[in-house]
């Protein structure tokens, strides 16, 4: 087992808040101030690894934690993310779930370019995934993902020092009952 | 039905939100796809749950996993479904590593239209990835040692109650110091940082307090978790995003 960071808690000055089960971090590359990210506090590396009980109470945390930043940060939404393995973005060999606050004009672009499948892909695809869903672990796929990290991690300070960019936007006026400032916002129709 | 489709702006405008949502359900294409009103290329189901392939993917592969039931938002989601969606998404991922060969999965959810949400239905997005596929990256934005620690000063205390535990520490007074030599964007922050050092203010944390159910009483951990999100009139708020 190669070592691993958080269990080390080499970033420990994020971690705002900790249980027998989790750990919630100020995220250690944040893509925006307030992105947050919930570890289990035992190690695993991906989320095939992570046992159902604790990911259902992972995903409880997760929309606890949405909820306090819709009303903290008077934000105009979340996306919960997970990189799943080194491909989707997971640097640090320790699962956990991204909590990422947005607002309409934070130029942010968190999607991707959608193709069109034809029925024939569409067929063919969906004939191989559901022959292979299954409950059976799968170990040997599970090591093939672990295998990939770097054993060398690079990594980053976890709060670099001086940034160009402005100050982080970071309101949180709690004796403000309104909130339909940002409520407004998300009152849109398509 | 198709009287309802022909709503008019103004007839919205003078709609109640729950004629607005019971609007939406009817006209969710994925509460149609739940329904078997719309074919779909379905993976696996179960009462609660489905699992569709995306016929727009990011990748070959690419699955929605979603409730059968109408919510807008993942903080809507009563705990018992949450937590068997995303066993669900631990179940397709497994599967995708597995049948495609795949060293990694993207896991997305969106929750509001400034996230990217573009239907009123929770889906939770699962799709393959490969080495330098470029499909999704989460960008990096650098944050200064104060704007850390103002971060974290301004949040603790919140987490800490949501999580139904009072912090043993106040706030640590380098960030009232901070605050006191930082710039105009302070002048927003001091309502919390005086709150949080009197966790027995209840006006000035009303919001908070909805979100643990006004419970006065200690509770223990798991009971917390167990709890359903308060439908509090803020969080029916949010999921407004689109009109509902």
């Amino acid at each position: 087992m190669m070592a691993c960071p958080i269990c080390d808690k080499e970033y420990a000055k994020n971690i705002l808040y900790e249980n027998d089960k989790i750990s919630v971090y100020m995220a250690i590359n944040p893509a925006i101030p307030g992105h947050l990210q919930i570890f289990p506090k035992q190690h695993y590396a991906i989320l095939e690894e992570v046992p159902n009980e604790l990911l259902s109470y992972m995903s409880s945390a997760t929309n606890k934690l949405s909820m306090l930043l819709f009303e903290l940060l008077k934000v105009h939404g979340t996306n919960i993310i997970i990189q799943n393995g080194v491909p989707a973005g997971q640097t640090i060999p320790h699962f956990s779930i991204n909590i990422i606050p947005r607002r309409t004009d934070d130029n942010m672009k968190l999607e991707w370019d959608m193709k069109q499948a034809t029925p024939e892909s569409l067929e063919s695809i969906h004939r191989l995934i559901s022959e292979g869903i299954t409950e059976v672990p799968a170990s040997n796929v599970v090591a093939k993902a672990i295998d990939i990290f770097p054993k060398t991690e690079e990594r980053r300070d976890e709060m670099p020092v001086d940034s160009s960019e402005k100050p982080a936007d970071i309101k949180s006026d709690a004796s403000d009952k309104k909130i339909n400032y940002y409520l407004k916002s998300l009152e849109r129709i398509p | 039905m198709a009287d309802e489709n022909e709503v008019s702006e103004d007839d919205l405008k003078n709609m109640s939100a729950e004629e607005i949502a019971e609007l939406q359900k009817q006209n969710c294409i994925f509460c149609k796809i739940a329904n078997k009103d719309i074919p779909a290329k379905i993976l696996h189901e179960d009462d609660d749950i489905i699992c569709i392939l995306d016929i727009n993917p990011a990748s070959e592969g690419h699955i929605i996993v979603f409730p059968k039931k109408h919510y807008m938002i993942m903080p809507h989601l009563p705990e018992d479904i949450l937590g068997k969606l995303f066993n669900t998404v631990k179940l397709m991922s497994n599967t995708l590593l597995r049948t495609l060969q795949s060293a990694g999965t993207t896991i997305f959810v969106a929750n509001g239209m400034a996230a990217g949400q573009k239907a009123p239905h929770v889906l939770i997005h699962v799709f393959p990835r490969k080495q330098d596929d470029g499909l999704l990256e989460l960008p990096r934005h650098d944050i200064t040692d104060e704007q850390a620690v103002k971060i974290s000063s301004t949040l603790k205390p919140y987490i800490h109650r949501a999580f139904g535990s009072k912090m043993n520490n106040k706030i640590p007074e380098i960030s009232v110091d901070l605050s006191e030599n930082k710039q105009e964007k302070v002048i927003e922050q001091k309502p919390l940082e005086k709150k949080s050092e009197n966790t027995d203010d209840k006006n000035s944390s009303e919001k908070i307090h909805d979100m643990e159910k006004k419970s006065e009483k200690p509770m223990t951990r798991t009971q917390q978790m167990e709890h359903k999100p308060a439908k509090s009139i803020d969080l029916d708020g949010v999921a407004k995003l689109f009109g509902g």
